[in-house]
């Protein structure tokens, strides 16, 4: 401190970074602004895709109601996934897209249910948007992955 | 003489990194919903920050890319570039380091998602490139003179 009062160069250092650091807060706090009024209207406008949970998934796949896709990676969903689930790591979906419109296009399901390994795997997410780009209606999430399933004791496929 | 080349030199290499963050803004701004992949991916913040970053995030990053590119407070603009490509490559490092396979969405759809190594080398190189511009920036050469004295 005694530095800056006795320096006048370094004081003058200092007041400019201020200066800019003032500015590049004001800056931000305008780029906050409207992101929270844009989260805000995503809210309240966003397109309703339903949620699953671990009893409704479980009735559909006893059911055979829904087309299950399981976005992790192949050699993971090898090792073990929930019954009549397909594969679709969402890495080979640029390669697989053309394949997946057909199939889809020309499943009798109402309703694709995408899941992954855990709730913050995120492959689930990104799978369920593709869908949606694709024009499929209703995309329903398993939120708890396949960790949720596997957890509440329910019986598991693997692949040979 | 020097000393407009420099300061043209700095202009141009400014505007050439407020341009990327600008079009890295607005790839984000494009595909919202990738991004939020990204960023749960990056299991960085609570899931419940997510929107606001995927909303928040690319208009800083547009604006900061504008402020570079029209020049007004040179060394605060470049400041708010530090500040930005630091996150950036804290989170990629962190990715990185931790194993994360996470999909990097940062310039948009249209490119390929790259490695997270990848991701965290271009980051830490973009964090040197705004960290050196602003070095150069604050140089006596480049710094405007008070009016009255000679250049």
């Amino acid at each position: 401190m005694s530095t800056l009062a006795t320096n006048p160069t370094t004081s003058g250092h200092a007041r400019d970074f201020l200066r800019d650091a003032t500015a590049v807060l004001v800056m931000f706090v305008a780029a906050g602004i409207p992101g929270a009024l844009v989260v805000r209207h995503r809210h309240a406008t966003a397109p309703k895709h339903p949620s699953i949970s671990l009893p409704e998934l479980r009735a559909y796949v006893d059911a055979g109601e829904a087309l299950l896709l399981d976005a992790r990676d192949k050699t993971v969903y090898d090792e073990g996934h929930i019954p009549r689930a397909h594969s679709l790591p969402i890495q080979q979906w640029r390669m697989r897209e053309t394949e997946w419109r057909a199939l889809l296009a020309s499943h009798r399901y109402r309703l694709v249910i995408v899941y992954c390994g855990n709730p913050w795997c995120g492959q689930a997410e990104e799978l369920q948007l593709a869908l949606v780009n694709l024009g499929v209606t209703r995309v329903g999430l398993f939120d708890g992955g396949f960790d949720a399933w596997r957890a509440a004791g329910y019986s598991v496929e693997d692949s040979p | 003489v020097t000393l407009v080349r420099h300061r043209y030199s700095v202009w141009i290499l400014r505007s050439a990194l407020g341009a990327l963050l600008a079009y890295a803004g607005c790839a984000k701004l494009a595909a919202p919903r990738a991004f939020a992949v990204s960023i749960i991916q990056l299991q960085l913040f609570p899931f419940t920050w997510t929107d606001w970053i995927v909303a928040t995030l690319p208009i800083a990053e547009l604006l900061t890319g504008a402020w570079l590119i029209c020049g007004w407070r040179p060394r605060a603009s470049l400041l708010a570039a530090m500040i930005l490509t630091a996150g950036f490559m804290f989170a990629a490092v962190q990715a990185s380091v931790r194993g994360l396979s996470f999909n990097c969405h940062c310039f948009g759809l249209a490119l390929e998602s790259p490695s997270p190594a990848w991701v965290a080398m271009r980051a830490v190189l973009l964090f040197a490139f705004a960290a050196s511009l602003r070095a150069i920036s604050s140089a006596p050469l480049i710094r405007r003179q008070p009016k009255g004295q000679a250049s």
